[in-house]
């Protein structure tokens, strides 16, 4: 694995980069997403007692003690815009705000300040097993995950078969997932997702799901919504993933955007923040 | 989902005529709605001097006052622009951005207006009127302004739009818990028949043969009728309280509006209500009571009915994210509103100095329509309707953009 590192491979020749003409899809302009720790307040009480010593001035500004609301910024001032046909690999250490990047993008948060907007129908698959209801079929659940998605039952139904296939789930389809391993939500729920076929696909570590063959899988399937035209972003830790199926990679750590660009350099850059520290 | 999270509207497109009609349309339907609930509850509370003494007749609904109405309304939405930018005053009260306060502009000109055309209008009714005038405006105006429009990208089109892209999943998770619920009993559907049925019969065998409760008609007929309307209310607001918190797994995980959960939740009370209300008839036919020509009216009671609880089940969920008791304050309120309802017991039992309790109480009202109709078969009491009228149309608009506003810290919430 270090060789591989060590000795980037270029892009395969199929992915093709866009042209600078093509249309911008997706647009983050200043995005930053702001959480606020040490201020849970779980009740009534607590917030009552909160506004109580506001009120009374009992919460004295000690410059020995932290503040009483620490803000945090998971992502900090990050723009960036993807065009149509991209495929973008976010990489970054863990608890830098890859994660909260595609969730803002998915529409599930909103930024703190600045704005996302995407042009075009996107499905995310930032958790397999999200949208599953476990006490129905893995039919059914078909139809749920899509109709979550956004694409009605009708459009499901001639692809019904596909995702079925893709997923190896066999006869288990007409039993409750609760009855399903990890593994087979997991796969049912990628099948679901790459299936429906959206314009903009946003992937979360998802590559890492299945045995070795179902991710080969994936990936060729990845390529292939490459080549349709479609535009991907993808999260992952993976430095190989992003040389195999992104035209470009975005660095992100702790909040900051320190890199976009040739997916070659980015992870170059990276791998040598690990070694500075 | 097909289209932009948030759509770039360029500040120079103006929306089609239709929705610049809104504005106005909405502050005239305010204002006549203020102007209603005003004369109406000045017949019901009189404070004051009370109406039937007075020795002038009481003429509050002319056509013509509603006319004015609209005329002010439009009025002063094609004057705003100009005075805008009369210096810092006409700014002040006219600016775009601030429709309540040109809605309170409207408001003072609508009350000397009603001097004018009524001369014998008395000062409390035009109290009333303002009264009602402003706390409606803050609800449907005022309100939605701030929680909704006063955020950057908020869009109504769109978000109702994706409401309606959402109907596949409303039906879909609907049918799911539906069957699941009836599946899993052994009892299946007859639990939700059987249960308001023996509760009657208890409190019918309690109230007939302890309390002597005096009523012309079978006491279970009598309570069933309220009671199953109540509930209809009750376990909305009761289920709306968990709605959020009970599935912040999936929230926390995709995106969807996050209201076809409420939709969702509804919807099963609407399929529940439809089982009890057949299982009612079926007791009321044992006890002697058959439906009746008025039963026409019942669809637009229903509807009135889940206009409040859709719109109460908005405010609860939406405040069950920002304070965590909820639940709670919901299941204590809940309990002190069925004794505050007329279900067990008639309205005329209720001492004078507490009928005000009747008059302020949207459900009141309903109840007695309902028990009106299936019980009593005479036509409700329309007036009667148009406080709780008001009062869901006001709450469903109040809660939908409260909800809306709140819906992004729903998934940070886990």
């Amino acid at each position: 694995m270090i060789e591989v590192i060590a000795a980037p491979t270029s892009p395969p020749d199929s992915l093709s980069i866009p042209e600078e003409s093509t249309p911008v899809v997706i647009r983050v302009e200043n995005v930053s997403k702001r959480y606020t720790l040490n201020d849970y307040r779980p009740s009534l009480r607590h917030d009552l007692k909160h506004i109580f010593a506001r009120a009374l001035r009992r919460v004295k500004i000690d410059p020995a003690q932290p503040a009483m609301e620490t803000r945090f910024y998971a992502l900090k001032d990050v723009s960036f815009s993807v065009r149509k046909g991209e495929a973008v690999g976010v990489i970054g250490r863990n608890g830098s705000g890859k994660t909260t990047l595609l969730r803002l993008l998915s529409g599930i948060t909103r930024p703190t300040t600045g704005r996302v907007s995407i042009d075009g129908r996107f499905a995310a698959l930032i958790a397999l097993s999200a949208g599953f209801n476990a006490e129905m079929t893995g039919r059914k659940n078909i139809y749920l995950n899509a109709a979550i998605q956004g694409v009605p039952p009708p459009e499901v139904k001639p692809i019904e078969d596909a995702i079925i296939d893709f997923a190896e789930i066999g006869a288990f389809i007409d039993q409750p997932v609760k009855l399903y391993s990890s593994g087979m939500i997991a796969r049912l729920g990628f099948s679901i997702a790459i299936h429906i076929l959206p314009d903009i696909v946003f992937l979360d570590e998802v590559l890492a799901v299945g045995d070795e063959g179902f991710a080969a899988k994936c990936h060729q399937r990845i390529m292939g919504l490459h080549d349709e035209g479609r535009t991907l972003v993808m999260v992952t830790h993976d430095p190989d993933a992003v040389r195999k199926l992104c035209t470009r990679a975005i660095w992100i750590n702790k909040g900051v955007l320190m890199q976009d660009g040739e997916p070659d350099g980015v992870l170059k850059a990276y791998s040598e923040s690990f070694r500075a520290v | 989902m097909t289209t932009a999270i948030q759509t770039n509207v360029a500040p120079t497109t103006r929306p089609p005529i239709l929705f610049r009609t809104i504005p106005h349309l909405a502050c005239w339907l305010t204002l006549c709605a203020a102007m209603l609930l005003a004369v109406q509850m000045r017949l019901q509370l009189p404070l004051g001097d009370p109406l039937n003494a007075s020795p002038e007749p009481y003429t509050a609904h002319t056509p013509a006052l509603y006319l004015m109405f609209a005329l002010i309304a439009v009025g002063v939405t094609l004057v705003a622009p100009t005075f805008a930018r009369t210096g810092r005053t006409g700014e002040r009260w006219f600016a775009p951005a601030r429709p309540f306060r040109r809605y309170v502009v409207m408001l003072a000109l609508a009350a000397a207006g009603t001097f004018v055309i009524l001369p014998q209008m008395r000062w409390l009714q035009i109290a009333y009127f303002l009264a009602f005038g402003i706390v409606l405006g803050i609800a449907v105006i005022a309100a939605p302004t701030r929680f909704y429009l006063g955020r950057p990208d908020s869009d109504i089109v769109s978000d109702l739009m994706r409401l309606w892209r959402g109907r596949y999943l409303v039906r879909l998770w609907l049918q799911h818990n539906i069957e699941s619920r009836y599946a899993q009993h052994v009892l299946g559907v007859l639990w939700i028949v059987l249960l308001p049925i023996s509760t009657s019969i208890v409190l019918s065998v309690a109230f007939s043969q302890f309390m002597r409760v005096q009523l012309d008609v079978p006491f279970v007929a009598f309570y069933l009728s309220a009671l199953i309307h109540f509930n209809m209310f009750s376990n909305g607001v009761a289920q709306a309280a968990v709605a959020i918190n009970s599935r912040i797994e999936i929230i926390a995980q995709v995106y969807f509006p996050r209201e076809i959960l409420l939709v969702v939740t509804l919807g099963e009370l609407i399929v529940d209500f439809t089982f009890t209300f057949a299982a009612m008839l079926v007791v009321n036919a044992i006890s002697g009571i058959f439906p009746n020509v008025y039963f026409v009216f019942l669809p637009f009671l229903w509807l009135i009915l889940v206009l409040i609880v859709a719109g109460t089940m908005l405010i609860a969920s939406a405040l069950s994210v920002i304070v965590r008791d909820v639940p709670q304050l919901a299941a204590v309120a809940l309990q002190l509103l069925f004794f505050l309802t007329p279900v067990i017991y008639p309205v005329a039992s209720l001492p004078d100095q507490y009928h005000f309790l009747f008059v302020i109480n949207p459900l009141a009202p309903m109840m007695q329509a309902f028990r009106d109709i299936i019980v009593y078969a005479r036509p409700p009491d329309a007036l009667s309707l148009v406080f709780p009228a008001v009062v869901g149309v006001a709450a469903l608009i109040f809660g939908y953009t409260l909800f809306k506003s709140i819906e992004d810290r729903m998934a940070d919430m886990g």
